[in-house]
């Protein structure tokens, strides 16, 4: 007589026969009748996990821009790209995290001991470019040291207006090799401005409205731009200017739900 | 089939530097590699940064790479399992692996991307995973939110399949557990 085949065993095979489409939940459990009541929660809830994958799913856009810029990273034969330094040193500096005391320190501090011709020099920076990482970090910066929801919010907007004005610049030079990583950065950014207005909303729905309706007037304002550099440019531009309008798309879209 | 390479064809040209192969093998597999990252990690930012390294880091590794015995999804996901170890060193000094979870399940609150199709699905499923002990997350992720079968799921842990079917009906009692606790 062959032993008992065990828990672990049977809803194993339950997966198995149900991933081939074979059964569904009650046509596998009515297969180990002694065994279903127990093996029904687990079941259930592994077809519930397998069921959210969609929710896990990455922003619109990301996969075919991350794609074309490691392609881009590997022809140019480059090294991983690193954490950016004011990353891996001052990981609390990103946007939505809890503001607390060092970060304040910390950020009083990069902006006193930084030269003044510095920051205005990254202020121009392009991504790709040397200073690009210490732009971002002063807008992190900007960002802790902002106290309240709307003016989170108001820079989220302005970061999200200068990824945008990056991407044409990037366009104009024609330096395309770094404009899918621009337009993850625009993704981001504008997530994040749409976080930050969802958050403002709960405390002043008002100021929350006008603010997106400012938002929403930049994001069609940039649509344009993108629109007109995707009938005058030529096509090897294309595949990112349709990116970034897809984002600008989906930015617009959300703030009219 | 005619026209459609298998992960083996294309992960041949890709070894012989092929950058379109490796492209095509990113189109297939990043978007489960990202769900593995984003569900262990719970930062989105996080989850997009290391995709891209892990591709690279595979890319890197493709030379000393053999098919025998080690599928690419095994290969691949051992790549993704070893970045988050080192991300949650890189945030140890913030307090260990779950205060860096927690931290960063803070964050997650469902952004516009995620209000459209999940929204509170997304937010409930990382809390709930977060809330695991580390191996029952990377089981529960890699069979079911990853879709790997038991055998690479096995190879990526490390541990026999039978281990992995112990291990995930383990992991599944224990999250019944935690959902039915939090209904009462």
């Amino acid at each position: 007589m062959n032993p008992k085949p065990s828990l672990e065993l049977l809803l194993q095979d339950c997966l198995d026969r149900i991933a081939r489409g074979e059964d569904d939940l009650e046509s596998a459990l009515a297969r180990h009748p002694q065994a279903a009541e127990r093996l029904r929660p687990r079941l259930e809830l592994a077809l519930r996990l397998q069921a959210s994958r969609p929710a896990l799913q990455a922003r619109p856009g990301f996969m075919a821009a991350s794609q074309a810029r490691l392609l881009e990273q590997i022809r140019a034969g480059e090294k991983p790209r690193p954490v950016p330094f004011w990353r891996r040193q001052l990981p609390f500096l990103r946007p939505g995290r809890t503001f607390n005391l060092v970060t304040l320190a910390l950020a009083l501090l990069c902006v006193v001991t930084m030269g003044q011709n510095l920051i205005l020099g990254s202020r121009l920076a392009l991504p790709g470019e040397t200073l690009y990482p210490l732009k971002r970090g002063i807008e992190q910066a900007q960002l802790a040291l902002s106290l309240s929801p709307a003016g989170d919010t108001r820079l989220q907007i302005e970061f999200s207006q200068r990824r945008a004005a990056e991407i044409v610049e990037l366009i104009l030079d024609e330096q395309y090799d770094q404009a899918p990583y621009a337009t993850q950065l625009l993704g981001q950014q504008v997530n994040a401005g749409l976080e930050s207005l969802d958050a403002l909303a709960g405390q002043d729905a008002a100021l929350a409205e006008t603010m997106g309706q400012s938002f929403a007037e930049s994001l069609a304002n940039e649509q344009l731009l993108f629109d007109v550099l995707l009938q005058t440019y030529p096509p090897l531009a294309h595949p990112v200017i349709k990116l970034a309008l897809e984002v600008t798309q989906y930015g617009l879209e959300t703030l009219h739900d | 089939m005619p026209g459609y390479p298998d992960d083996s064809e294309l992960l041949k040209k890709a070894q012989t530097g092929d950058t379109d192969a490796f492209g095509e093998l990113y189109q297939r597999h990043a978007p489960a590699v990202y769900r593995y990252l984003l569900a262990h990690l719970g930062s989105q930012m996080d989850a997009e940064d290391l995709t891209n390294e892990v591709f690279l880091r595979a890319w890197q590794s493709l030379p000393k790479y053999h098919e025998r015995g080690n599928p690419l999804l095994a290969f691949l996901f051992r790549i993704a399992h070893n970045a988050v170890i080192d991300q949650y060193r890189r945030g140890r000094a913030a307090g260990g692996p779950q205060a860096e979870l927690d931290a960063n399940l803070a964050d997650v609150k469902p952004g516009p991307a995620e209000l459209f199709s999940a929204g509170f699905e997304r937010q409930e499923l990382l809390r709930l995973l977060g809330r695991l002990r580390p191996d029952y997350r990377t089981v529960l992720t890699l069979r079911f939110v990853s879709d790997l079968t038991p055998e690479e799921t096995a190879q990526v842990m490390q541990r026999s399949p039978g281990a992995v079917r112990v291990l995930q009906h383990r992991a599944l009692g224990t999250l019944r557990k935690l959902l039915d606790k939090e209904k009462r």
